[in-house]
């Protein structure tokens, strides 16, 4: 097992070493757009606009991810149930 | 500014150590977080991206990159609290309930 390992650190290892070399000597680098329209305006806008039904879709996903977790760390020792229903004394 | 290339390069640097991690580690915390560290890996590839091609699409793919690994970190803790609850271990070798 502790072969393997090491056998997949060499493997990820050499995927590294390869494509290092390809993301730089890739040709996309020499055309470079115009970075003016970036700033935090045009990315609220770009938010709020275009990507609103994504970011409602994501608000249900982050909802649901919370929810399913409060459910699933829920606590069911028996004295904190009686707790519950008989309050403090 | 720091050149888009460097930050791919970067990106491709961190999802490399993620998955290192993720092939070599047993604890369920560790492969969590090594995952989230491909996760910022690619975040990085989308910021280098926008800021390569001056569009703020990039942007808005990391914000949503960011809310599912959000997403995904809760429901993963949460898992894993209640399998340390049940069975007192988060080694991966040892949480074999859906094999059988």
């Amino acid at each position: 097992m502790r072969l393997l390992a090491h056998i997949g650190r060499v493997m990820v290892a050499g995927l590294l070493v390869l494509l290092l070399p390809m993301i730089a000597l890739h040709p996309m680098w020499a055309e470079s757009g115009d970075t003016a329209g970036l700033n935090n305006f045009e990315f609220a806008r770009s938010l709020l606009t275009d990507w609103a039904l994504p970011v409602v879709i994501l608000g249900v996903l982050l909802s649901m991810a919370m929810i399913g977790a409060s459910y699933l760390i829920r606590d069911e020792r028996i004295e904190n149930l009686l707790w519950e229903q008989e309050g403090e004394s | 500014m720091i050149p888009a290339m460097y930050l791919v390069g970067l990106g491709a640097i961190l999802f490399c150590l993620g998955l290192v991690g993720v092939f070599t580690n047993k604890n369920g915390i560790i492969v969590l977080m090594c995952v989230e560290i491909m996760l910022n890996a690619v975040n990085l590839n989308f910021v280098a991206g926008a800021l390569h091609y001056g569009d703020v699409t990039g942007w808005v793919f990391a914000v949503i990159a960011i809310a599912i690994a959000a997403a995904e970190v809760a429901v993963g803790l949460a898992i894993f609290l209640a399998l340390f609850g049940d069975r007192k271990t988060i080694v991966l070798d040892e949480i074999t309930t859906l094999k059988h």
